[in-house]
C-alpha cells in the first residue's frame, strides 16, 4: 500500500469496504443507541434488574458506551480512511467490525451469571475484540501517514 | 481471494488451538493451585479496603453492623457519640468533665471536690456504638485505659462503667445516699470506687473487639507496643489474614477457575463452608469466654488462632468448673484469689448467664450440625443481634412483619414435624400461636451489656428443673404474673409424657402465691434481677386469667418501681426502661427523664416519686412485709466481668 500508487482493483477494495463500514457503522449506532434508551427507561422506571444489581449496571452501561462510541470509529473509518486506503483496507475494515461488535456484546454479555467480584464469562470475548479494533487502528494509523507522505502531505 | 480466506481461517484455527492448549494447561495449574492447602499464619492482614474492591456488596452489608464500629479512632469523622461539650457529671463524690482541647480532641478530667485532680485522660479510641460508648484513653508505656465513664447511646446521657457493668455502687455512694455519712468521702476511698473499671486495652478489650490483634507486651520492660490491622472486627477477623487470597487472585483467569470450581479457595476462609464446629469456633473466639493456654504468648504476639482451625490449639473454653491452675499467678485480676473464679458467671446447671459465653451453650446444645451461621448472618438481616429472618421471638418477628410461615423457619427446616401452623400450634399448646420456638426453647435468661439476652444453650423448658437450679425458666419469664408452682403444674398438664412424675421439687414453695418473677425481680441475686426487671417490661409478658390487663400493668410497674430503688445501678436502669415501655413514656419525657440509674439516691427518689404521682399512682404489688423479706434474701454476687 505505501510505496506505490493504488491500483484500480484497491480503489475498488477501498470503496466497498467503505460502504460496508458505513452500512454496518450506522446500523450498529442506531442498535447501541436503542440500547441505551432501554438503559434511560430502565432508571426512568426503577426497574429492579438494573438498579439492584450493579454488576449488570455496570456491564450494561459498558456494553452502550463501547457500542455507540465503536460505531462512530466504524463510520469514520467508512467515511474518511477506507476510500484512501488501497489494498489492505478490507481486512482491515473487517478486522475493526469484528471488534466494534464483539466489544459491546461482550460487555452485555458479561452481565450475564456475573458473581460478585468478576463480570460473567461472556465478558472474555472483551479481549480479543479490544485486540481487533487496536489491531484495526494501528493498520489505519500506519496506511493512513503512507497515504499522506505518498501524496506529499506529510 | 480464496487464497486469502484459506489462509485467515488457517491463522483462526491455529489461534483457537493455541488458546485452548494455553487455557487446559492454565487450568490444570490452576486446579493444582486451587487444591493446595495453605498455611494461613504466613498470610499477613490487608484490612477491610483491600477486600472492597472485589466484595463490595459483603463489603456494604459489613459496613452497616455494629461490628464494624466496635472499635473507632476517635479522631475518625462520627465515632465519638458523647458530646464533650464541658459536660459535668457526679458519682463517688467526685465531678468529672467531659470537654474537647484546642484542637478539637475529646478529654476527661476528674476532681474531688477540693478540685484536686484524681484522673485524666485523652481519649484516643472508643468502643462500642449501639448501647454505650466506651473511651480508651493514652497511658504510660505503651499502654491504654479504658475510661471510667461510658456514654450511654440509648438514653443521651453520661453513665459510670458500675451502670454499665453489673457492679453495685460503691460504699461511699451509699453512705452518702442514706445520710449516714454526710461528711466529704476520704479522697483515696472515692477515688478507689470511681476509677474501680479502668482497666487496660491492651491486654483486655483489645483481643475480641479488633481485627489482628497483638498487645506487644515486653515483660522486661513492662511496655506495650500494641498493633491491631484493623480497628473493630472487619472481614479478617471470621475471614482470616487477606494477603494470599489478594496476591493470588489478581489473576483473572484464576478467578474464572475460582468460579467454575465452586468457589473453594485455600487462600481464604468462608466461615460457611466450614464444619459446624470450625465455623462455631470462628464466632466462639470471642463469642465464648476462654482461657489461653499460653497467656505470656498471647501477651507478648496476640492470638495466634486462624479462622478454621479448632480454639482447642490455643485455648480452652471457660466453664463453671474452670480454675486458674497454673495461671493463677498471671491472673493480676481479683478473681485470682478465687477457687472456682468462674463459677458465678453460670446458673449451677452449667448454662451459661452472661453474654460471650454463647459458644458454651451451643456446645450444650442437643441440636447436632447447628453453627452461629444457622442462625445468625453477618451480611444481612437486622445489624442488632443480626438474627436471619425466621429465628426471632415474638416481639422481634411482630416488629419485623416476618410471615407467618417465615417466623420458625429455621427450627423447623430441621424439626420438620412441627413445619405446619397446626402441628407447631398443638407441640406449644399456646393460643393463637402466640409463642415461637426461641420463646421458650431459649428463655432470656442471660445478663449483659445493660439487657437480658436470649440463652443459646437450647433446651426444652422445664421448671422444675429450673428451679432446682435456681435460674429463671422460660414459664414464668413470660407468663410475668404466675408463680412456679403454676408453671410446673401446667408443663406437667400440657406435655405429660415428657414430665417424669418421680421429679423431686426443690426451692418450689407451693403456698406462696407470690410470682416467680417478682420474687426474682426483689429477692434474687443481681442477675436474677436485672432479668425479671427485663421481663416485666416485655410487652408480649402475658398475664395470668384472673388477673385484667390493667391490673398486670400496674403491678408489673408497681414492682419495677420498687426495683428502680436497687442498689445495682445496671438492675435500676433495667427496670426504669422497663416501667418507662409498659407506661409507654418517652425517654423525653421530663418525668422520666429525671431519673438517672448512677445519679444520688436523693435525686433518685424525687424522680420516682414524680413518676410515680404522674402514674396515676400505681399499686405495689406485694405487701411491705414482703417486700422487705423478698430483700432480705438478696444475694450479692461478686461477678468480675459483668459487661
Amino acid at each position: 500500500m505505501t510505496g506505490s500508487d493504488p491500483t484500480h482493483e484497491d480503489e475498488e477494495s477501498g470503496r466497498r469496504a467503505a460502504d460496508r463500514a458505513v452500512a454496518v457503522g450506522w446500523a450498529w449506532l442506531a442498535l447501541c443507541a436503542c440500547g441505551g434508551l432501554a438503559l434511560e427507561v430502565a432508571l426512568g422506571l426503577k426497574l429492579g434488574w438494573l438498579l439492584d444489581d450493579e454488576g449488570v449496571r455496570t456491564m450494561a452501561r459498558l456494553a452502550h458506551a463501547h457500542g455507540v462510541g465503536l460505531a462512530l470509529v466504524v463510520l469514520a473509518f467508512g467515511a474518511t480512511a477506507a476510500p484512501r486506503l488501497g489494498a489492505r483496507t478490507a481486512a482491515t475494515s473487517m478486522m475493526l467490525i469484528a471488534g466494534a461488535v464483539l466489544v459491546p456484546i461482550g460487555f452485555a454479555l458479561g452481565a450475564i451469571g456475573h458473581g460478585e467480584v468478576d463480570p460473567g464469562p461472556g465478558v472474555w470475548l472483551v479481549p480479543p475484540g479490544a485486540l481487533l479494533v487496536i489491531g484495526a487502528l494501528v493498520r489505519t494509523s500506519i496506511a493512513a501517514i503512507g497515504y499522506a507522505r505518498r501524496n506529499r502531505n506529510l | 481471494m480464496r487464497r486469502q480466506t484459506l489462509r485467515w481461517l488457517a491463522i483462526g484455527i491455529a489461534s483457537f488451538g493455541l488458546v485452548a492448549l494455553c487455557t487446559h494447561a492454565a487450568l490444570g495449574r490452576y486446579r493444582d493451585d486451587l487444591g493446595a492447602r495453605r498455611d494461613l499464619h504466613r498470610s499477613a492482614f490487608v484490612g477491610s479496603r483491600a477486600c472492597a474492591r472485589c466484595h463490595g456488596d459483603h463489603t456494604r452489608s459489613w459496613r452497616a453492623t455494629f461490628h464494624r464500629t466496635m472499635t473507632q479512632d476517635a479522631a475518625a469523622r462520627d465515632a465519638v457519640a458523647a458530646p464533650f461539650a464541658g459536660e459535668r457529671y457526679r458519682y463517688a463524690g467526685l465531678v468529672a468533665t467531659m470537654r474537647r482541647d484546642e484542637a478539637g480532641a475529646p478529654e476527661i478530667e476528674v476532681r474531688d471536690g477540693a478540685q484536686r485532680l484524681v484522673w485524666r485522660g485523652d481519649v484516643v479510641r472508643t468502643v462500642g456504638s449501639r448501647r454505650f460508648q466506651q473511651y480508651v484513653v493514652r497511658g504510660p508505656r505503651g499502654s491504654s485505659w479504658r475510661a471510667p465513664l461510658a456514654w450511654s447511646i440509648e438514653d443521651r446521657r453520661w453513665m459510670h462503667m458500675n451502670g454499665a457493668f453489673l457492679t453495685p455502687d460503691p460504699t461511699v455512694v451509699q453512705e452518702r445516699s442514706t445520710g449516714r455519712d454526710e461528711a466529704h468521702p476520704d479522697h483515696e476511698t472515692a477515688r478507689e470506687a470511681f476509677l474501680r473499671h479502668v482497666t487496660r486495652w491492651n491486654d483486655n478489650c483489645v483481643f475480641c473487639h479488633n481485627t489482628g490483634p497483638n498487645p506487644g507486651y515486653a515483660q522486661g520492660t513492662d511496655r506495650f507496643d500494641t498493633e491491631v490491622a484493623e480497628l473493630g472486627i472487619a472481614c479478617e477477623a471470621c475471614h482470616g489474614p487477606g494477603e494470599l487470597h489478594v496476591r493470588a487472585n489478581t489473576d483473572p483467569l484464576r478467578r474464572y477457575v475460582l468460579r467454575a470450581d465452586g468457589g473453594r479457595d485455600p487462600t481464604i476462609v468462608n466461615p460457611a463452608r466450614l464444619s459446624p464446629e470450625r465455623a462455631a469456633d470462628v464466632c466462639g473466639r470471642c463469642h465464648g469466654q476462654r482461657i489461653a493456654d499460653r497467656v505470656e504468648r498471647f501477651l507478648a504476639r496476640g492470638d495466634p488462632f486462624v479462622p478454621g482451625e479448632p480454639l482447642e490449639l490455643y485455648s480452652s473454653p471457660l466453664w463453671q468448673d474452670t480454675t486458674l491452675g497454673s495461671h493463677r499467678d498471671e491472673i493480676e485480676d481479683e478473681i485470682g484469689t478465687e477457687p472456682l473464679p468462674f463459677a458465678e458467671r453460670f446458673w449451677s446447671d452449667g448454662t451459661a448467664r452472661l453474654t460471650a459465653y454463647e459458644l458454651q451453650g451451643l456446645l450444650q446444645s442437643p441440636c447436632r450440625g447447628l453453627t452461629c451461621t444457622t442462625c445468625h448472618s453477618m451480611h444481612d438481616g437486622d445489624p442488632r443481634g443480626q438474627v436471619r429472618p425466621g429465628m426471632a421471638g415474638r416481639a422481634a418477628s411482630d416488629e419485623r412483619g416476618d410471615s407467618p410461615g417465615a417466623r420458625d423457619a429455621l427450627c423447623t427446616g430441621c424439626h420438620e414435624a412441627f413445619a405446619s401452623p397446626a402441628a407447631a400450634a398443638g407441640h406449644a399448646s399456646h393460643r393463637d400461636a402466640s409463642a415461637r420456638c426461641v420463646d421458650c426453647h431459649m428463655p432470656r435468661v442471660v445478663y449483659g451489656l445493660v439487657d437480658a439476652h436470649r440463652s443459646h444453650r437450647i433446651e426444652s423448658p422445664d421448671p422444675a428443673r429450673d428451679a432446682r437450679h435456681g435460674r429463671p425458666d422460660a414459664c414464668t419469664s413470660c407468663h410475668t404474673s404466675e408463680t412456679r408452682a403454676w408453671a410446673i403444674a401446667a408443663r406437667r398438664r400440657l406435655w405429660p409424657r415428657e414430665t417424669s412424675p418421680a421429679e423431686p421439687l426443690r426451692n418450689v414453695d407451693s403456698q406462696d402465691a407470690t410470682p416467680e418473677v417478682l420474687r426474682a425481680l426483689l429477692g434474687g441475686d443481681p442477675i436474677e434481677r436485672a432479668l425479671a426487671a427485663r421481663a416485666l417490661g416485655e410487652p408480649s409478658s402475658a398475664h395470668a386469667a384472673s388477673t385484667s390487663p390493667a391490673d398486670h400493668r400496674a403491678r408489673s410497674l408497681g414492682a419495677l418501681l420498687d426495683a428502680m430503688e436497687d442498689e445495682y445501678p445496671a438492675v435500676r436502669r433495667i427496670a426504669w426502661r422497663s416501667a418507662r415501655r409498659i407506661a409507654r413514656g418517652s425517654i423525653d419525657a421530663p418525668v422520666w427523664r429525671a431519673f438517672d440509674p448512677t445519679g444520688d439516691a436523693t435525686s433518685r427518689q424525687r424522680a420516682i416519686a414524680g413518676i410515680r404521682a404522674h402514674l396515676d399512682s400505681p399499686t405495689s404489688p406485694i405487701d411491705r412485709p414482703t417486700l422487705a423479706r423478698l430483700r432480705a434474701e438478696q444475694r450479692a454476687v461478686r461477678i468480675a466481668i459483668g459487661e
